[in-house]
């Protein structure tokens, strides 16, 4: 097991975010998170990447609490929902993103092939010299991500990755994440039902801070269930 | 040759050291004493407080994602002026100790920000605590030269405009290791400074420890400071602007653009100073004057022209 959630509670200022949350997740699965706004998908990915101090969530069969920062780093990577634009080449960015590899005396050798290797991957070889503040949005989206691929993590999270794109900036994406899917987990919290649909090997819903089920693929009438806002239901289901 | 920013850098750091070894030949020669006890030191010192608030101030506008801060934004240089305007009162004549009693202050104030910084749990708790200090203290400075006689009172606005003039190297031993050793630390974070530029959590995803390294870089530049403002006064703008001009020539990768501020920083002060002395002799016009009169035409001509590009 990749990911193992084992009964997950996150409060932030007083509120109850996530409620008792119970989840595993299979190495090489591509899972997809959906659910309504405010269902919890963001903080249950920032609970996985290791931003909240518990002890629920373990990774590789270690608690989150037990690895260090740039151990942490090179295992579990999240693209945010909002990327900002940098003032630095490609280049630049990809090579200061390998932070966690390098250390006072200590050189990262490997730093330019896998610079290049994951810039060839998401296909942005050609933003190399360019800076990140000319970019269009989609090649941004691409940029970030090539900055989490070359920490070379074993789990990556993305959320709301196609807010940003154009149809064929999303078929690019697809195509990455097939690729990386070969040697990662991902998880993807989408409101894209139609896009999550074609590449998601496993379906994981959210409703106000619980799990409302998991599926193989997208079940149209749960998916109507899913959306309509209702009365928090008390029947969790543990995944 | 200079198409590119480390081309530049190189030329700006060679420009540097040349002009630091030659200014002290600038004007008359006199006799060795004013040579070595005076002009020597004076344009070491200039460099060193230039260099040193330049740095500082990059740090602070990286940390703080804002294009406005200086070094003296967390109310660093208005506490030391007020511990150098209660020695001024009191009647202190001494320059090292009125130093002492200008670190001591700033230092007072540095803690004292901390710890409200990490009581306020919202983000800009810090730059808000800091904020308020600083006009707590320049209300306190007020207060004291409306009650103060008016030779204090001229003494305490002329302590504030900044002063270079140094005799011997009693200064230097402080200054130079101090600005040497804070600003080698500050290099050796420049890719944890990269990575703060695209965001907090952009930095902790790829394995910064945010909090920790946030908390020792502000405490290393205000110490800094500290020691800096209570040896040379708080001269203004250098800390903001050096950082600005060399991001719009050398580029924003902190690797490069912390070595061309620290030696622009140090050249813009040293010739500042020498105008100062120059301008109109024998007297030594206050170098946070000039700073201010160059600097402003200089940095607006710099972002207009930015701008057409």
């Amino acid at each position: 097991m990749t990911i193992e959630i084992k009964s997950l509670d996150i409060n932030l200022s007083e509120k109850q975010i996530l409620k008792d949350i119970s989840l595993t997740i299979k190495s090489r699965d591509i899972c997809a998170l959906i659910g309504p706004n405010g269902a919890g998908k963001s903080t249950l990915l920032k609970a996985i990447a290791g931003f909240y101090p518990t002890k629920q969530v373990y990774l590789l069969g270690k608690p989150i609490a037990s690895y260090h920062t740039k151990e942490l780093a090179k295992t579990v990577s999240l693209l945010p929902q909002n990327i900002a634009p940098v003032p630095f080449t490609l280049m630049e960015f990809l090579l200061f993103s390998r932070y966690p590899y390098r250390s006072l005396f200590h050189d990262d050798r490997k730093a330019l092939s896998v610079c290049r290797e994951m810039m060839n991957l998401t296909g942005i070889e050609e933003l190399e010299n360019k800076r990140l503040d000319i970019v269009s949005g989609g090649q941004l989206e691409l940029a970030y991500l090539a900055s989490l691929l070359v920490l070379e993590p074993e789990i990556l999270l993305l959320d709301e990755p196609t807010t940003y794109l154009d149809p064929y900036y999303i078929e690019k994406l697809s195509k990455i994440i097939e690729e990386c899917s070969k040697n990662k987990t991902i998880i993807i919290a989408s409101h894209n039902l139609e896009w999550l649909s074609k590449i998601a090997t496993r379906i994981v819903a959210l409703k106000s801070g619980n799990i409302s089920f998991c599926d193989k693929k997208i079940d149209r009438k749960a998916i109507d269930k899913l959306y309509t806002p209702s009365a928090f239901s008390k029947t969790a289901s543990k995944c | 040759m200079l198409d590119t920013g480390k081309n530049r850098l190189f030329l700006l750091c060679a420009l540097s050291i040349a002009a630091v070894a030659v200014m002290p030949f600038f004007g008359s020669y006199h006799n060795n004493i004013i040579f070595y006890d005076i002009r020597i030191p004076k344009v070491l010192l200039a460099f060193f407080v230039g260099a040193g608030l330049s740095i500082n101030g990059a740090v602070f506008q990286t940390l703080f994602r804002n294009d406005l801060a200086t070094p003296y934004i967390l109310g660093v240089a208005s506490a030391a002026a007020f511990g150098a305007a209660v020695g001024i009162q009191i009647g202190v004549d001494n320059q090292m100790l009125l130093s002492a009693l200008a670190f001591l202050a700033a230092l007072s104030a540095t803690i004292i920000v901390f710890m409200l910084g990490r009581i306020s749990k919202r983000p800009g708790g810090l730059l808000l605590a800091g904020i308020a200090l600083n006009f707590f203290f320049a209300s306190l400075i007020l207060l004291m030269q409306y009650l103060a006689n008016f030779t204090v009172s001229f003494e305490i606005i002329r302590w504030m405009m900044g002063d270079l003039s140094i005799i011997g190297y009693g200064k230097l031993s402080l200054i130079i290791p101090s600005v040497l050793l804070s600003s080698a630390v500050i290099y050796r974070f420049y890719d944890e400074l990269n990575l703060f530029i695209a965001g907090e959590e952009f930095a902790k995803i790829h394995g910064v420890n945010v909090k920790q390294i946030k908390a020792a870089l502000f405490f290393l530049t205000s110490l800094s400071t500290a020691i800096i403002v209570s040896v040379a006064g708080p001269i203004g703008f250098v800390g903001m602007m050096v950082p600005h001009i060399i991001k719009m020539t050398i580029g924003r990768d902190h690797k490069y653009m912390l070595v061309g501020t620290f030696f622009f920083g140090g050249l813009f002060l040293a010739v500042s100073n020498e105008i100062g002395r120059i301008i109109v002799p024998p007297a030594q016009i206050p170098v946070g004057i000039i700073t201010s009169i160059l600097g402003g035409p200089f940095f607006i001509w710099l972002l207009i022209r930015n701008a057409k590009l």
